[in-house]
């Protein structure tokens, strides 16, 4: 055996699953990878607050998983990898899992039941069901934890960190001609635009409307106009998007 | 109860919802087929949920009752509608991703410290929220009238109140998914209305529309031969012969514009440009609508969601533009009756849901009213989730107490969600007459006129100081408000101009002129540089 992913997400069960995984490998002088998955979920800001201090009352929460296990991995000599993804939780963790070739998979099974189970699924159950790998199932409160609790302090309880924002070092000052450039690009495709809607607008009112009520092709102009600034609006938001975000 | 079928229908459909996206949370944790994991999920759902959010009573109700009743210049709301998407997109959508986390005020106090700003922004947010609110709770109120029964003050309190309360006890939890849902009913009970009228009464042939279009006299305007007509064609009987009634009217009143004739329902060039401005520059102001863009993971994703968003819309407000001339002819002596007996409120609001009765049944109505209901509440929760956001995080937590709790903040969001929600409910009650979609259109011209110039400003503009921002905000929310409140009131003129139908033709450049001046007077530009660094990064 040479490489153990083992799955994280600060809860419990994922701490004792840290263990088990720290354990094996030592024994069989194994490498470590321990994954977190951020579930790519579009929530609103205040519905991850909301969700964040919920998951701050339980018992045993981690926010730092991975530097827990970084933690644990070396108290037993071992160097653990750790990568952070972001997307499915249970896809994410198989695919790095198979890009990865490891040998075994270690994930804490929460034990959720009833309405809580079905709300939010049990990942370890859909990774034992679609996984090609041997998976290891570590269920809540089968390991003892008291090895973990003395590292906790010293990575830091970080709970007040998730709750902040991610602060990149801030970027290189803008040049004046990049963000002129990006100015002229934006406001430029914004006149075309408003020139075709102000213009419509101003034909279709009642001072103009001998000019909008002209039959075209079987229909008032001023159906036409308006049918264009749809089909204008359409075009130059994909010229935006081809040319400013490509 | 009067519609028992339909009502069971909507109950249902409501059930099915909240199940969907309360059940939706394990597929974005268990799923494991590998082309979810690429981040393609996320924006989609999302463009789902802003179109959801966007599209309110007014688009669903408003703009189509509009058409039904004055013919094809109120198209001109869903033109504008859909313009200002494209406004939001060049201009703001991706620096503002750049910029902020939880409200929009977020954007101004990154660029301009301390608490003024934010106390501005979240007023601003308050306003327009409330005021935004006040035509989905008329929209309901005609609704649930239609549905059940009740008179409309009983129902307005009685679905006001559920709007506020789907928000305040639970309406947090999986609001996009419930959003996407319900944009993708009233977007899909809009197309199965347009379907079914095509081919049943206009030989599937959309064509078909503009003919009768050409023929048919708006109500509104056919109004004064009223009596006639209804007693050709009393409006209890089946309609088979849909055009009858139309034709009737126009050998009445052989000189009147038609339905599809540009330029007649509005009253001058003022008014138009006025509306269209207000229109044009709303969304980029509109702080229920822009906070979605902070749910995607960049500001890549952020303008992904929004071109979906858009090519959305385009469908969607075409299609209303047919359905309400197709409304117009097929139920002209319904709309007659009910102008004659002076509901003008109800004609000019519920063309849709009465089309799906007489198209098909009870079933049909129960679908409508579901789409209906569908683009209202996820309205709804857009803004009092937005202005209960912005209550807790830029007042509260900013500003009051800012070592409250989590907790703490959530109650003191959830008060002021029920105070709001009184509000906009009271109010609900005098503009019973109005035009959804006209009362939308009021506060696209508030939200042109407050946060738009601003925020277009801030992430542009390095010159822009904090006072120019407060001043440009203050002077706009003043005028804005004024004039709308002026028109909600029927007060003809104020301050020596005439009241238009929208107040942005005279708040947005007062607005605009404040800021800039005000700007060239101080200096405090705030961290522009940084600032301009930050948001403008990537893409």
């Amino acid at each position: 055996m040479e490489k153990v992913l083992v799955a994280v997400d600060g809860y419990e069960a994922s701490l004792g699953a840290v263990k088990k995984a720290v354990e094996l490998a030592s024994r069989y002088g194994a490498e470590v990878i321990a994954v977190q998955v951020e579930e790519e979920i579009p929530l609103l800001p205040a519905e991850k607050e909301t969700e964040l201090a919920a998951r701050m009352k339980e018992q045993h929460f981690f926010a730092k998983p991975l530097e827990l296990a970084a933690a644990y991995g070396q108290k037993y000599g071992l160097t653990v990898r750790q990568i952070k993804a972001q997307g499915v939780i249970s896809a994410t963790i198989l695919k790095i899992a198979n890009d990865l070739q490891v040998d075994l998979v270690v994930i804490g099974d929460s034990g959720r039941k009833g309405l809580g189970k079905m709300h939010f699924g049990s990942v370890s159950e859909s990774i034992s069901r679609s996984s090609a790998i041997p998976v290891l199932i570590v269920k809540k409160g089968s390991v003892d934890l008291s090895g973990l609790d003395s590292l906790m302090s010293g990575v830091g309880a970080g709970a007040a960190t998730e709750a902040t924002p991610k602060t990149a070092a801030p970027p290189a000052a803008l040049e004046p001609s990049a963000l002129g450039q990006r100015f002229r690009f934006s406001f430029g495709l914004l006149g075309v635009f408003a020139l075709i809607y102000f213009i419509v607008a101003l034909l279709t009112s009642a001072q103009f409307k001998e000019l909008a009520q002209l039959q075209t092709i079987g229909l008032p102009l001023g159906i036409w106009l308006g049918l264009a600034v749809f089909v204008g609006g359409l075009v130059i938001t994909r010229i935006y998007l081809a040319k400013g975000w490509e | 109860m009067d519609n028992p079928v339909a009502f069971t229908v909507v109950v249902l459909s409501m059930v099915l919802t909240f199940f969907v996206s309360w059940y939706s949370r394990r597929w974005t944790r268990t799923t494991v087929e590998f082309y979810v994991a690429g981040g393609q999920i996320p924006w989609r759902v999302n463009a789902a949920a802003m179109f959801g959010d966007y599209c309110s009573a007014a688009s669903f109700l408003g703009v189509a009752g509009a058409i039904a009743l004055g013919g094809i210049d109120s198209w001109w709301l869903a033109v504008g509608f859909f313009a200002a998407w494209v406004v939001v997109v060049l201009v703001l959508a991706g620096p503002l991703k750049n910029a902020g986390r939880f409200t929009v005020g977020d954007v101004l106090a990154a660029r301009f410290e301390g608490s003024a700003v934010r106390i501005m922004a979240m007023l601003g947010t308050v306003v327009l929220c409330t005021l935004y609110l006040v035509p989905q709770m008329v929209g309901a109120g005609h609704l649930f009238q239609l549905l059940l029964g009740w008179d409309y003050v009983t129902t307005v309190l009685v679905t006001g109140s559920l709007m506020a309360a789907y928000v305040i006890l639970g309406g947090m939890r999986g609001t996009t998914y419930n959003q996407a849902i319900q944009g993708l009913m009233l977007g899909g009970a809009m197309l199965l209305i347009f379907v079914l009228v095509t081919s049943m009464y206009f030989g599937a042939n959309p064509v078909k529309i503009f003919t009768v279009g050409r023929e048919a006299i708006p109500p509104s305007v056919a109004v004064e031969v009223a009596p006639q007509v209804l007693q050709a064609y009393p409006p209890e009987t089946k309609m088979t012969d849909h055009m009858g009634a139309v034709a009737m009217a126009r050998s009445l009143m052989p000189d009147a514009s038609s339905a599809i004739t540009p330029g007649v329902g509005l009253k001058d060039v003022w008014n138009q440009m006025s509306l269209v401005l207000g229109l044009f520059f709303g969304v980029v102001g509109l702080p229920h609508i822009l906070i979605r863009f902070y749910t995607v993971r960049d500001a890549r994703a952020a303008v992904k969601s929004a071109e979906a968003t858009i090519a959305g819309l385009a469908v969607f407000y075409i299609t209303v533009m047919l359905v309400g001339l197709a409304a117009m002819a097929v139920l002209y002596p319904v709309l007659m009756e009910l102008l004659a007996a002076g509901k003008k409120g109800a004609a000019t609001n519920l063309a849709v849901p009465l089309l799906g009765k007489m198209l098909g049944g009870e079933v049909l109505l129960g679908i409508i009213i579901a789409g209906a209901l569908a683009a209202m509440l996820s309205t709804a929760s857009g803004l009092l989730i937005s202005a209960t956001t912005s209550l807790a995080h830029d007042l509260y937590a900013g500003v009051i107490r800012p070592q409250s709790s989590d907790r703490e903040r959530l109650i003191f969001a959830k008060a002021c969600a029920g105070l709001l929600a009184l509000i906009a409910i009271v109010l609900a009650f005098y503009l019973k007459n109005q035009n959804v979609a006209v009362l939308v259109g009021m506060a696209f011209g508030i939200a042109a006129s407050t946060f738009a110039p601003v925020l277009v400003a801030a992430v542009w503009w390095k010159r822009l100081t904090e006072e120019g921002v407060i001043a440009g905000f203050s002077v706009g929310l003043v005028v804005s408000l004024l004039y709308t409140f002026a028109n909600y009131f029927a007060v003809p003129s104020l301050l020596g101009l005439p009241v238009l139908i929208n107040p942005a033709l005279y708040s947005l450049p007062a607005a605009v002129v404040a800021m800039v001046v005000v700007s060239y007077l101080t200096g405090n530009t705030g961290k522009a540089e940084e600032f301009m660094a930050t948001v403008h990064r990537g893409g």
